[in-house]
């Protein structure tokens, strides 16, 4: 009977252990630019990917002559995927990155309420006459940058299996339409296409 | 031995039930008119255990859509919909126990019908919110639901009809079209063409809830010697609701598209009805090699021990309750301006939508419940 109880202790202090064990709460820092997916679906590594894939090639794009500075509004890049995605995040990385290779000038949309507010503030007489704003002159936009961003989702059929599989394909269609004329002058694609497999049963 | 035998399933008995007593006043509470304390009664579902997280996620969302808190219904839905995929694992330990109890002791995972209806109510709240890149996202994720279970959904015409909808909001006709040409197969009507939206004129949509859902029952069945077999179903048989509409004392013939969800709810019931009954099977065996077992040693300790597996057999009833017997959503084209509108239900019940403004050219998205 003694032996039971010992046996029946060791076995509890094993599983207690292994219990908490597992519920250790831990923190790490990932490297943004090391690839990281738990499954298959968009996470901030497909973002990075995206976007240089396709900022390199429009920077050394020949419709935009070297010696001018192209400026170019961005509108937001639409979400088409079945996935609730911030496509904000994609459109101000392509911006930061085309402003930094110092080949394009940009508007700050987003901005222009509070610019208004701000030169509205400006004209109430509280700041210094000399210091004032010059209203109209602000740029205008030669270019027009948006995109789509779409996805095709393809499930396992259902059948007696282990492991259910999901494969998605991903593209983001960048274009830049000329203001003038309308004209679409530039246009390009980064496609990503993923497997992830994950256990249909668990403990 | 025999004792701890007997009072485990004592224990289980005794733990069973305790954590949906939230959900049943908060049930009470909505369908008494008091949304507010519904709400309050879940408590963001904190209190909820795990098992039962899925149905207050989803009783919560629909208290908050029905109190026009969309934001927050949506935050809410949005976590059911998490959940659901969460879920798709089938757990080990889990169906150990349900075989040795009873189904109840599984997490709840949502009928398809209900799986569904995460998506429709997530769609109504983003269109609600002029939200349509969010609303279409939901309707793709609908679609993924529909494929997995077409036999089963294959009469939800309104959530089809939604998701139409939300292909034209986002300027794609030829997703529109595809959308309402399998509408109207699975409605087998000729082709269903929303009326285009002229100079001068713009389009009031209302997504309209009548009734409840039927709930689920048990139905049970007594074999010999002591073996009870306990099968849910929905309680009783519901036919879609009509509802008329007048702009400005005139009787409207707008753009209807209803579906009874009671219906589909009991046809998505029936279709997992093969492996709920391998299950039961499955338990009866277990349960009467236990009793056997007990009763080699102690022919009273057998009797006791069929008794309590015997109340232990219940039918796993849990449903999402606070979803509307119908679901119509009615498509307005009227004159640009200012309106007052009047809805009528088929049980007689009336809203009216007073100084209703519908801009040129533009859609208006209004949600009701009778």
């Amino acid at each position: 009977m003694r032996r039971i109880h010992v046996r029946f202790l060791i076995i509890m202090t094993c599983a207690s252990l292994l219990a908490m064990t597992g519920c250790m709460a831990s923190t790490r820092n990932l490297d943004t630019e090391t690839e990281t997916h738990y499954d298959a679906t968009y996470d901030f590594s497909d973002k990075s990917q995206i976007v240089n894939r396709l900022v390199t090639p429009l920077v050394s794009a020949p419709v935009f002559p070297v010696q001018e500075k192209p400026i170019l509004i961005v509108y937001p890049v639409v979400n088409e995927t079945s996935e609730h995605i911030s496509t904000g995040g994609i459109t101000d990385e392509i911006r930061m990155k085309l402003i930094q290779s110092g080949r394009f000038r940009f508007i700050n949309e987003s901005q222009r309420e509070n610019i208004q507010k701000e030169a509205d503030y400006q004209y109430q007489g509280y700041v210094d006459p000399a210091m004032l704003v010059e209203e109209g002159r602000q740029l205008g936009a030669d270019y027009i940058l948006s995109g789509t961003l779409r996805s095709i989702k393809k499930e396992q059929p259902r059948q007696w299996r282990l492991y259910k599989k999901e494969r998605i394909y991903y593209s983001l269609d960048l274009s830049i339409t000329d203001l003038k004329t309308g004209e679409i002058v530039y246009a390009d694609q980064a496609e990503i296409a993923r497997e992830a497999s994950q256990p249909i049963i668990g403990w | 031995m025999v004792n701890l035998k007997a009072i485990f399933p004592v224990f289980i008995l005794l733990t069973i039930g305790c954590s949906s007593l939230p959900l049943q006043k908060a049930r009470t509470a909505f369908y008494s008119g008091d949304l507010a304390t519904a709400d309050n009664t879940l408590e963001g579902c904190k209190g909820i255990s795990e098992k039962d997280l899925l149905l207050c996620y989803m009783e919560d969302g629909l208290v908050l859509h029905y109190m026009g808190a969309y934001e927050e219904s949506t935050k809410v839905l949005l976590k059911a919909s998490r959940l659901i995929k969460r879920q798709e694992q089938i757990s080990i330990s889990e169906q150990s126990a349900s075989v040795l109890i009873n189904d109840r002791v599984k997490t709840y995972r949502g009928e398809y019908s209900e799986r569904l209806w995460v998506h429709t109510y997530l769609m109504i709240n983003f269109l609600l919110q002029y939200n349509y890149e969010s609303a279409l996202v939901e309707g793709k994720q609908a679609l993924e639901v529909y494929d997995k279970y077409p036999e089963s959904l294959a009469g939800d015409h309104f959530t089809r009809a939604l998701i139409a909808l939300c292909f034209e909001n986002m300027n794609l006709p030829d997703d529109a079209r595809i959308e309402y040409e399998k509408l109207a197969e699975e409605m087998g009507i000729g082709i269903i063409t929303p009326e285009p939206i002229i100079p001068g004129k713009g389009e009031l949509i209302l997504f309209i809830g009548q009734g409840r859902v039927p709930t689920k029952v048990s139905s049970n069945v007594v074999l010999p010697p002591f073996i009870r077999i306990s099968i849910p179903r929905y309680s009783y048989s519901s036919s879609a609701m009509t509802v008329t509409v007048r702009s400005d004392g005139v009787d409207l013939d707008p753009m209807k598209i209803s579906t009874d969800l009671g219906e589909v709810a009991r046809k998505s019931l029936e279709d997992r009805s093969v492996q709920y009954l391998i299950r039961q099977g499955l338990r009866a065996g277990v349960k009467e090699a236990i009793a056997e077992e007990v009763g080699e040693t102690n022919a009273t300790a057998e009797l006791f021990a069929r008794a309590i597996l015997f109340l232990l057999e219940e039918a796993d009833t849990r449903s999402w309750e606070t979803l509307p017997g119908t679901l119509t959503i009615t498509r307005i084209v009227l004159d640009s301006g200012v309106h007052d509108l009047e809805i009528s239900s088929e049980d007689l019940q009336t809203a009216y939508l007073d100084g209703i403004y519908i801009p040129q050219g533009r859609r208006v998205y209004r949600s009701l419940r009778f």
